[in-house]
């Protein structure tokens, strides 16, 4: 059963982009409206800042900064990166709280670890932390189409209509300065997404090329080292199997135009000492990976697919798209993938732009950003 | 930039628009066609592609296709370099061949011969550069009919002395921040189109390349007592942006300058050749003239400096002119100070940057006094980064917040940091921390330095995209530290310390026919206006 436990009327137009933190209890959305929202994610999804006055144009993607670290005497501050359609992004985020901690620790003073951390969440996730802007990082020729972070952190990555991906290299914890480490022009075309493999430094990017591409760092640049051929419509979005994340195993799925959903796979070798691959030369041509068509998806959706996402705790897969429609899907244990749940109009009449996977009390939800400004929360 | 003029999958260059916005003019009626009153007509395109406009009385005219041209192209802020058709159009092997055969006879062939391309041919043919040099002359004069031909090092030591006393004149006039080279045609040109703020930057000093197209060409025209437009000048150089360079308009002059008729590449010579079907070769056969006199054989007879002609300078492998800058402040030192400093008072200090396209060079007096410094930076992210830093403090897009410099929150953290590394180192991820943040202060800047050389392919010119492509079974980076090598096996002659000869002769040189001296070595940069139009912004956009 798929349900709908609550629905945000998050903006006054299109809602673009869904991101939901890695650890703290956040989501922040992004839309047509030029600003973006952070919302507390509890039964009471309080709105906790609106980030505005800093886009011209639609906020088209937004996402969360992954934390430095799960240290509990460390407090990590959260931030996010909003890219958008006048060409730049920008990135917000919050002063260390200063009082409250203080109070917190009163309240329920205890020597167990979770306390601890609930703690730090509640202060991190606090409506009193002003959310500013901290830097608008500019290089983008035309409309950012999407913005995405690796896991740590210290690479933001951003794709845009001008056909590049860029990739700025930045302190973690400050974030002090976005510095240019590649521009990437392998695309022919407009391209629509980018996601950071889960623990990896390895990127992928859809375009309405109809490829995904796959890039890598080696030896300090960074190249293209696979193109996925096989959609016959622009690929909208992808996203890597967060299950597999510290296997050498990789996968991806991709959705399209094409209404079809893909899954690829890949495997990384382990980085090899220098004594054991002293020809310089022939790195280069290791760097290739090979990549395959592992599966495809039985077809559900009638219109174009707009967004997909895989779940690390549950292993299931969301899409949806033009048509209205979340489909979840599961693979058995046969590797092959069933249709576990389908529901129409999840947005009225409203397309729907992205989905992603979260923890609302320890359950696993799904939300959706529509067209019709809305945020909706589902029970599945 | 020059990469993407290429077929090479270089990755580091800037995009080209998604369409050219170019408004075509109409063109004028064919003699005899009736104008058609009521407007009416249909355009049908065959299965060929061709165009064919149907008049209402069901005439049938071919259309010509819009032709856009090189200089369209410079004018037009549709797409960050012009298309490659253009360029090939205008300036290819098949141009130089029709031109060759169009003007037998009539006009004087001269080519000039730029390093890097010398190098890109020693390695492509495993040849060392005198048997280069002595092939490409024998391939021009005796094989392809053009009476000259001269290496660009005179234009460039040319290039060089002005470029350092520009900079020293501007520094000393109080200039603040860094002068940028404008010695990339590439670079200048998305200089121009996309970062405007940024032109009264850049240093107005002429490239090699256009130096010594006007001194050929005026002193070849003396000598055989003709026009200069009935000189061509064919130049060689690692570039394809090169042939953008040729096509920029003098200021105050409404045509483009034709001190360079063709820009060919190394790669474009090769395919020259190839298809000559046997016609033309490079025959690494030893003749019996020794290398002074095959370049003085070369050369027009009026042709200063012939030593200099063929030789190379120290420093990078674009030219060295970060380098060459540090020499001149060095030697007006010395001079100024008389006896008080000599060259072993100086020393030149390099400082990487975060990759091995940024550099900065500085030089230090007496072991502790930084006098001067320049940096080199290659490659379009490198020059991002800089053009960014280098972008005059603005508010926000609210006129809000500051956002260029440091924020007041961002500056918080830094703060928040250092105190818990201070406190508790252990509490820093230490995986995360792998990057290179810029802590120590000696990694290179090159927003401080007081002059950068800037190219936009990664490696600098020796990587130029007109350069030869390495065979599949040897790696980019093997093929470019061969050409590197090649380069570095030029002989350097320093000509800093007797600098006032080239000087006098540029001033006979401009007094004699009648030249002003900026003509002959300074260029101009105008903004690039965007288009205003939305329709043309939109024009062929894929969504």
């Amino acid at each position: 059963m798929v349900s709908l436990i609550r629905t945000l009327d998050a903006h006054t137009d299109k809602v673009w982009s869904v991101s939901v933190h890695p650890t703290l209890p956040l989501i922040a959305t992004a839309s047509t409206d030029k600003t973006a929202c952070i919302y507390g994610l509890n039964e009471k999804f309080p709105l906790l800042s609106r980030l505005e006055d800093a886009h011209k144009r639609s906020v088209r993607s937004v996402a969360f900064k992954p934390p430095l670290t799960a240290s509990a005497d460390f407090l990590d501050l959260p931030a996010v990166a909003c890219g958008s359609f006048d060409s730049t992004i920008s990135v917000w985020g919050i002063d260390e709280p200063e009082d409250e901690e203080d109070e917190d620790v009163d309240d329920e003073y205890d020597d167990d670890e979770n306390t601890g951390k609930r703690s730090q969440s509640d202060i991190l996730c606090s409506p009193n932390n002003q959310w500013n802007l901290m830097a608008i990082i500019e290089g983008h020729e035309n409309e950012v189409k999407s913005v995405a972070w690796n896991s740590h952190g210290n690479l933001l990555a951003s794709c845009s209509r001008d056909k590049t991906v860029w990739i700025w290299e930045t302190d973690p914890e400050t974030l002090e300065e976005f510095e240019c480490i590649s521009v990437l022009n392998d695309h022919q075309h407009d391209i629509k997404h980018i996601v950071w493999h889960p623990t990896r430094n390895i990127l992928a990017s859809s375009s309405y090329d109809d490829t995904v591409r796959i890039y890598k760092e080696d030896d300090d640049e960074w190249s293209c080292v696979g193109v996925l051929n096989g959609h016959a419509g622009t690929v909208w979005c992808s996203a890597f199997d967060p299950t597999l994340a510290s296997t050498s195993t990789i996968r991806l799925v991709s959705v399209s135009d094409d209404l079809t959903v893909k899954i690829w796979k890949s495997t990384v070798e382990e980085e090899e000492s220098e004594e054991a691959n002293p020809i310089r030369s022939s790195i280069r041509k290791d760097v290739e990976m090979d990549w395959e068509l592992d599966v495809e998806l039985p077809v559900v959706h009638t219109h174009p697919i707009y967004s997909v996402a895989w779940s690390k705790e549950s292993g299931r897969i969301a899409t949806v798209g033009s048509d209205g429609k979340l489909v979840v899907y599961k693979e058995k244990e046969d590797g092959s993938w069933i249709v576990q749940y389908e529901r129409e109009s999840c947005h009225g009449v409203f397309e729907i732009n992205c989905v992603t996977w979260a923890q609302l009390n320890e359950k696993e939800v799904i939300i959706t950003a529509g067209d019709d400004g809305k945020i909706n929360v589902w029970e599945v | 930039m020059s990469a993407l003029l290429s077929a090479d999958d270089l990755n580091d260059f800037i995009s080209p628009g998604l369409a050219c916005i170019k408004p075509v003019e109409s063109l004028p009626p064919a003699p005899g066609s009736e104008e058609n009153d009521d407007g009416e007509i249909e355009i049908e395109i065959d299965t060929l592609g061709n165009a064919t406009e149907v008049g209402k009385d069901g005439s049938k005219t071919t259309l010509s296709a819009a032709q856009i041209s090189l200089a369209d192209c410079l004018a037009c802020s549709g797409c960050v370099t012009s298309a490659e058709e253009v360029l090939v159009a205008q300036h290819s092997h098949d141009q130089l061949l029709k031109a060759m055969s169009k003007n037998k006879g009539k006009k004087v062939f001269v080519a000039s011969v730029s390093h890097q391309t010398r190098s890109s041919l020693a390695v492509a043919f495993n040849k060392t550069i005198e048997q280069v040099d002595k092939s490409l002359i024998d391939l021009f004069i005796n094989q392809m009919g053009f009476s000259y031909v001269v290496g660009t090092s005179l234009g460039r030591k040319l290039s060089l002395l002005n470029e350092s006393r520009n900079i020293m004149d501007l520094k000393k006039s109080g200039f603040k921040g860094p002068i940028l080279s404008s010695i990339c045609p590439g670079w200048v040109l998305y200089a121009e189109k996309t970062h405007p703020y940024i032109l009264p930057r850049i240093s107005t000093v002429k490239s090699a390349q256009q130096i010594t197209g006007c001194l050929l060409k005026t002193l070849v025209s003396q000598d055989h007592d003709v026009s200069k437009s009935d000189v061509y000048h064919l130049s060689v150089m690692p570039c394809f942006d090169k042939k953008l360079e040729s096509a920029r308009k003098e200021e105050n002059e409404d045509e483009p300058t034709v001190d360079v008729d063709c820009v060919l590449t190394a790669k474009e010579l090769v395919t020259l050749i190839e298809e000559s079907d046997g016609k033309y070769s490079l025959n690494f056969s030893d003749s019996n003239y020794s290398m002074a006199d095959t370049y003085g054989l070369a050369a027009p007879r009026n042709w200063p400096f012939l030593d200099l002609t063929w030789s190379s300078d120290a420093g990078s492998t674009s030219g060295g002119y970060a380098f060459s800058y540090l020499e001149n402040v060095k030697n007006a030192l010395i001079s100024e100070e008389g006896g008080n400093s000599t060259v072993s008072t100086f020393t030149v200090e390099t400082i990487s940057g975060r990759n091995s396209d940024i550099t900065e060079l500085r030089l230090i007096k007496d072991n502790s006094q930084v006098v001067a410094t320049a940096a080199i930076v290659n490659g379009f992210r490198n020059i991002q980064n800089l053009v960014r830093k280098l972008k005059p403090e603005k508010a926000g897009a609210n006129g809000s917040i500051k956002t260029t410099k440091v924020n007041p929150l961002v500056a918080r953290r830094r703060a928040r940091k250092e105190a818990s590394k201070e406190g508790t180192p252990s509490s820093m991820d230490s995986s995360t921390s792998g990057m290179s943040v810029n802590g120590g202060g000696d990694s290179a800047d090159a927003s401080k330095c007081d002059y950068v050389e800037i190219m936009a392919c990664p490696g600098g010119c020796i990587n130029g995209g007109g350069q030869i492509s390495a065979p599949s079974e040897v790696s980019a980076k093997e093929w470019i530290s061969a050409s590197v090598d090649a380069y570095h096996e030029i002989p350097i002659i320093e000509i800093q310390r007797d600098s006032s000869s080239l000087f006098e002769w540029t001033q006979k040189f401009c007094d004699q026919f009648g030249i002003n001296q900026d003509r002959l070595l300074r260029t101009w940069f105008k903004e690039v206006e965007k288009p205003t139009d939305p329709n043309a912004i939109l024009l062929g956009a894929k969504w």
